[in-house]
């Protein structure tokens, strides 16, 4: 009996790292234009914990935008990588579904000189900010 | 069994291990430059191998991203193609997460002359 339950708690000790541990895979990845200024760097990310794979909507990722954008309020962001990770936990019955944006402010050392802005005035950057979030083109 | 269908059976085994078999999970292409303007082509790997579903590199899109960018210090990258992909060997017990990255890396300054040229 004494055996038993020392080969037990074994058992739990050498697969307990294994069950806490959490292993992050990429669903997907897409990146544009990168700027001549490369100066400023910048990111934002959203988050969302998924228990036992229920998930009604994925609300979350359209945030990410304007998370991004708020990081150069008065610029334009240009060569934005993003990523689209998974992260299990839990031998994958809890996961989080994180996408993650990074990209150049443009304006951030040549704000004074007025280079490296975007063609599109402030108020027009502004504007295009709330429009749908569309790719560039996505095969 | 004799050792002929050992030996078989272990072929087959290596043969199964060693095959790969891609799969493209992602693709995207950013706007492209004027055909003048794509002269130079710049590309970046990275990939992060996982071994029973444990994943060795993740931060292997940053590596990638700062590999491609530092491939053109003074242009700009335009026409990006990021390729998203795994690698599957032997049922999957050992993968490979593969990006890949390829663009023009487009002198700025060039391609404002072109510009006034035009409009001259």
């Amino acid at each position: 009996m004494q055996l038993l339950r020392q080969l037990q708690a074994s058992i739990l000790r050498l697969f307990l790292p294994f069950i806490m541990t959490s292993c992050t895979y990429t669903s997907s990845v897409s990146q544009t234009n990168v700027p001549p200024q490369r100066g400023h760097l910048v990111e934002a990310s959203v988050k969302k914990y998924i228990v036992l794979g229920f998930n009604f909507d994925n609300d979350e990722v359209l945030e990410l935008r304007h998370k991004l954008s708020e990081k150069c309020p008065n610029s334009a962001i240009r060569g934005i990588m993003t990523q689209d990770l998974r992260t299990l936990y839990f031998l994958g019955f809890f996961w989080a579904r994180e996408t993650h944006a990074v990209g150049y402010c443009t304006g951030h050392h040549t704000a004074d000189s007025g280079e490296g802005r975007s063609a599109l005035g402030d108020e027009d950057t502004a504007k295009n900010d709330l429009a749908p979030l569309e790719p560039e083109i996505s095969l | 069994m004799t050792l002929r269908q050992v030996g078989s059976g272990i072929l087959i085994a290596l043969a199964s291990a060693l095959t790969q078999c891609t799969t493209v999970r992602s693709v995207s292409i950013s706007q492209l430059p004027e055909s003048a303007a794509r002269r130079s082509l710049v590309t970046a790997t990275a990939s992060s191998p996982v071994i029973f579903l444990i994943p060795f590199n993740t931060g292997y899109l940053d590596e990638a991203r700062e590999d491609f960018v530092g491939k053109c210090h003074k242009g700009a990258i335009e026409g990006v193609l990021s390729k998203d992909e795994t690698v599957d060997y032997f049922l999957s017990l050992f993968m490979i997460q593969r990006i890949h990255l390829q663009g023009y890396c487009v002198d700025k300054v060039a391609d404002t002359r072109t510009h006034s040229k035009r409009k001259g």
